[in-house]
């Protein structure tokens, strides 16, 4: 229930997040052929890119979309596939807190050295911040996952693997959605 | 030296097990990292890189692009760019087949992905192919194989990558990967003729087709055309950068999307969603390479090679062939991204130094980029495939790329050996 | 000891050929090898978080743009404004003494610093379009660097478009913008010269940037005595002058290859200088207040500025 919640208002942000980078894009284009210049264009894009990034990835883990090659599912069957489940979970929960918590690190260093963008100066630390906090809830919401001991529900994994290059809407590897 | 194979070796068995990709380059290199530093520069190189990789300007076209497809799928472009192909070729044995890769060919013109172009023609192709009686491996061959020339046409967000972690021109690139796809398309076309004239039953031919209804078929495709004109166009004429094109591609597409009336609240939001979560999926990706190859960085392996490299009489040919072999192989087990996020920085000062062009470069990279996609035992647009048939083994599908691989060995031999190949157009349009 | 070395300029450029790879050897060699360099393949951060790779002790030795994070460096604009010297390395000599005396240790107290130093004179370089008035810029779109430059360009009726220099080529090719300003080398690094047909200079030039080139602090603090003492020789204003020296030498080099292809050069009129001296003053005084906040006298600075780019000025001539 929380966690739909959760789903549902991290989605709408990272939404509307890529919405106005998009039409912020266009926006400069369509005015800088006019003879007008939008300033600080690519560093508000800049910081809506970490934004969107960080807001999006709690979404990522949700449905085990993290991009796993899947060669050994024959041989981690049972109780051995459990344990090595868990452990996965373990692992990528401890490098989301790690990297959480460096990126509130970051942030506290550029709050306290004052870092500013380049042309509108902008605050850097606020979306350092953001990020850290992000980051941590999706760190978070991992070890909440190891600790329900979800069953393994890939999302439409299929027998060898699944995931993208770079990809579009088929994220979720071969799930035909 | 050692320690980065040390490290490499680590990385594949945490993956078998089944660790993400991304948190298991991060975590190796987090380890390999602080072996060799200490922890404390680790921990700082940690958020360093993971801040530095979210706020990077270049990388904003990836979201975009990705938008720009899944905008472009709802619009139900490519439907029709399979109906034009078909009603023109569908006559022949294999037709629908010959129809499914040049109309992956024209959907890779206005998509930048490789997976989205295989798992998009996979909903519009397969149901036609399996009405005609298509052999299966040959129809899901066809399409995973055909799915690959997304991240070779323009545009390209693989070839986006790679401009960045070289700083070439990401105009050149896109440019120098126009014939390569052409290319790519007349070779798999010929893999397609290969498979049905050793088995003339895996592709009957389909009924005639009135010329009326091919006219119809090439009245509609306007939309497609100008959207490729205005993305690719805007950039040449100087409207636009590489990276904006990006941005007007998303809004263009959500253009026509609304003007076909296949947009609602919820399908708009459902796309953003998307996009944004396979954004994310990616820089995980990213962040975790530039975690590792940072170890690698310190680790002594890339001066190790170079000096290696130097030391040997072996001419600079036979290293591009040896770093090609590399990616093959590489390509056979890791994810297309993280392969070049690994290998590149490691390889271009190689080649720069060598004298090579690194557009030129560029363009065998992603053409190797290509196969690893359709190899086994790990093809991830063999698997996209999968999921759009369940029924078909995976080991059929794989037999059924085969000949495209080889297809596009022969393509990979042809573009070492005449480099001209991918550097004319570049020269032409930016000498 | 081993120094691990950050780069993010191309191996190729004027910085690292004709100054920071002489360094390091000739430390090598007065250290009798007992200190060496190591570069490293790959940058360790990108550009705007060097300071911190560096004072984390990800990388030992690198060298930053101070614009590149504006706020956290605000007294080293100084050296920025425009006429500051005509060369770099009168420039960079004049900059080196002027920090050691107000500057040092007031906003780079956590780092080691070597030397800091400016590039030659930054010009208008420009497409299709000769600059020489004011009017001439009205509209211009112009690609320029951050720091004090872009506040610049602002008042002068330029719209800045502020781009990563590696899309310099593109942005130019393509008519994204009509010209942008840089030093001469700038322009050769980024293979535009063919793309350029006028360039419009003036004393001192429109702008300069400012460098660092530092190391981390327990690093140097973990060398022998006597290997600190040779570092610190070879630093300070002989490191300064030589890395500005650096843009001369490349500077000399793209002059003569855009000449080749037939760039026209043309001055700024006096009402232009004028109108770019009245802005940079008003910046001057803004800059001044700034300066107060962290206890430095700013009259003082511009003054001793002055001075010292005259004695530089004498020394360079001299020789
Ligand atoms: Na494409
Ligand atoms: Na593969």
């Amino acid at each position: 229930m929380i966690l739909r919640r959760i789903d549902l208002v991290l989605g709408i942000v990272a939404s509307l997040i890529l919405a106005a980078i998009a039409l912020l894009t266009f926006t400069d284009v369509v005015f800088r052929n006019a003879g007008t210049v939008i300033r600080g264009t690519v560093e508000l894009t800049e910081l809506m890119m970490g934004a969107l990034i960080f807001t999006a990835l709690p979404l990522v883990g949700f449905r085990d979309g993290h991009v796993t090659v899947e060669l050994t599912q024959g041989v981690l069957t049972g109780m051995r596939g459990r344990i090595a489940r868990q452990l996965t979970r373990l692992l990528s929960a401890a490098v989301l807190l790690v990297i959480g918590w460096q990126l509130a690190v970051k942030a506290d260093r550029l709050a306290s050295a004052n870092d500013l963008t380049a042309t509108l100066g902008l605050e850097k630390a606020p979306v350092a911040w953001f990020m850290a906090a992000l980051c941590l809830i999706a760190g978070v919401l991992m070890l909440a996952e190891l600790v329900s001991g979800r069953p393994d529900v890939p999302g439409g994994t299929v027998e060898a693997g699944a995931g993208t290059d770079a990809g579009a809407d088929s994220g979720r590897g071969g799930a035909g959605t | 030296m050692t320690l980065a194979l040390v490290g490499f070796a680590a990385l594949f068995i945490i993956i078998l097990l089944r660790v993400p990709i991304a948190f298991a380059m991060a975590a190796v290199g987090f380890c390999g990292f602080a072996w060799i530093l200490g922890i404390g520069p680790t921990l700082s190189m940690v958020g360093t890189t993971a801040f530095d990789a979210g706020l990077a300007y270049n990388l904003s076209v990836l979201p975009l692009f990705i938008l720009m497809g899944n905008f472009v799928a709802r619009a139900g472009l490519a439907g029709e760019i399979f109906h034009l192909a078909h009603v023109f070729l569908g006559r022949r044995p294999g037709g629908l087949a010959m129809a499914t890769v040049v109309a992956c060919g024209g959907f890779s013109a206005i998509c930048g992905s490789s997976i989205a172009t295989a798992a998009t023609m996979s909903k519009v192709a397969i149901p036609s192919m399996r009405r005609y009686g298509y052999d299966e491996s040959l129809a899901c061959g066809s399409i995973a194989a055909g799915g690959t020339l997304g991240i070779l046409i323009p545009p390209s967000v693989i070839l986006v990558i790679y401009g960045v972690l070289t700083e070439e021109s990401i105009g050149q690139l896109f440019a120098a990967g126009a014939i390569p796809g052409l290319l790519g398309i007349l070779f798999y076309l010929a893999a397609v003729r290969w498979t049905v004239w050793r088995r003339p039953e895996a592709g009957p031919a389909a009924g005639p087709v009135a010329w009326s209804e091919r006219w119809q078929a090439l009245r509609n495709i306007w939309a497609v055309l100008l959207l490729f004109a205005v993305v690719i166009g805007g950039i040449y004429l100087g409207w636009f950068t590489p990276t904006e094109a990006a941005g007007i591609g998303a809004v263009g597409a959500f253009l026509f999307a609304l003007a076909r009336r296949r947009l609602t609240w919820p399908i708009l939001y459902e796309i953003l969603r998307e996009s944004a979560v396979t954004t994310a999926m990616i820089f995980a990706i990213l962040i975790g390479a530039l975690i590792f190859t940072n170890f690698i960085n310190f680790s002594g392996m890339p001066e190790t090679m170079l000096d290696w490299i130097r030391g040997s009489d072996v001419s600079p040919l036979w290293v591009i062939l040896a770093m090609m072999l590399c990616y093959l192989v590489l390509g056979c087990i890791l994810e297309s991204l993280s392969m070049i996020l690994l290998t590149v920085p490691l390889f271009y000062p190689l080649v720069a130094e060598m004298g090579f062009s690194l557009i030129w470069f560029g363009i065998l990279v992603v053409v190797v980029t290509e196969i690893s996609l359709i190899t086994p035992p790990v093809g991830l647009n063999v698997f996209v495939l999968k999921g759009f048939v369940p029924d078909v083994p995976v080991r059929r599908i794989f037999a059924g790329v085969l000949p495209f691989i080889a297809a596009d060995v022969v393509r990979l031999a042809l573009l070492l050996a005449v480099p001209a190949l991918s550097l004319w157009l570049p020269d032409l349009l930016f000498g | 000891e081993t120094i691990n070395v950050s780069s993010w300029l191309p191996p190729q450029h004027t910085l690292l050929v004709n100054t920071l790879k002489p360094w390091t050897e000739e430390v090598e060699k007065r250290t009798d090898g007992r200190v060496t360099f190591r570069w490293l393949p790959k940058p360790v951060a990108a550009p705007p978080s060097t300071v911190d790779a560096v004072r984390d002790g990800l990388a030992d030795m690198s060298y930053v743009v101070h614009g590149f994070t504006p706020g956290r460096f605000v007294l080293t604009k100084a050296i920025e404004f425009p006429g500051m010297g005509e060369s770099g390395e009168i420039s960079s000599i004049a900059y080196q003494r002027v920090y050691e005396e107000f500057f040092e240790g007031k906003e780079d107290e956590d780092l080691k610093v070597l030397a800091v130093f400016a590039h030659s004179p930054g010009y208008i370089y420009m497409r299709d379009k000769a600059v020489t008035k004011l009017e001439d810029l009205d509209g211009t779109k112009m690609r320029v660097g951050g720091g004090l430059v872009n506040d610049l360009t602002k008042e002068l009726g330029v719209s800045s478009v502020l781009r990563p220099p590696g899309e310099t080529y593109e942005i130019l090719a393509n008519g994204v913008v009509d010209g942008v300003m840089f030093p001469p080398e700038a322009i050769t690094a980024f293979k535009s010269e063919g793309l350029i047909k006028h360039v419009t200079t003036m004393p001192g030039g429109f702008y300069r940037v400012s460098f660092l080139i530092m190391m981390n602090k327990d690093k140097f603090e973990s060398l022998s005595p006597e290997d600190q003492a040779v570092i610190e020789e070879l630093s300070g204003v002989a490191l300064a002058r030589s890395a500005g020296h650096a843009w001369d030498i490349q500077d000399a080099k793209a002059n003569a290859a855009m000449d080749k292809e037939g760039i026209q050069r043309h001055e700024a009129d006096p009402a232009l200088v004028a109108k770019v001296q009245e802005e940079a003053d008003k910046l001057k005084a803004q800059w001044k207040e700034e300066a107060a906040k962290l206890g430095v006298d700013g009259d003082a600075v511009m003054k001793a500025l002055d001075a010292e780019l005259a004695k530089a000025r004498a020394e360079v001539k001299q020789q």
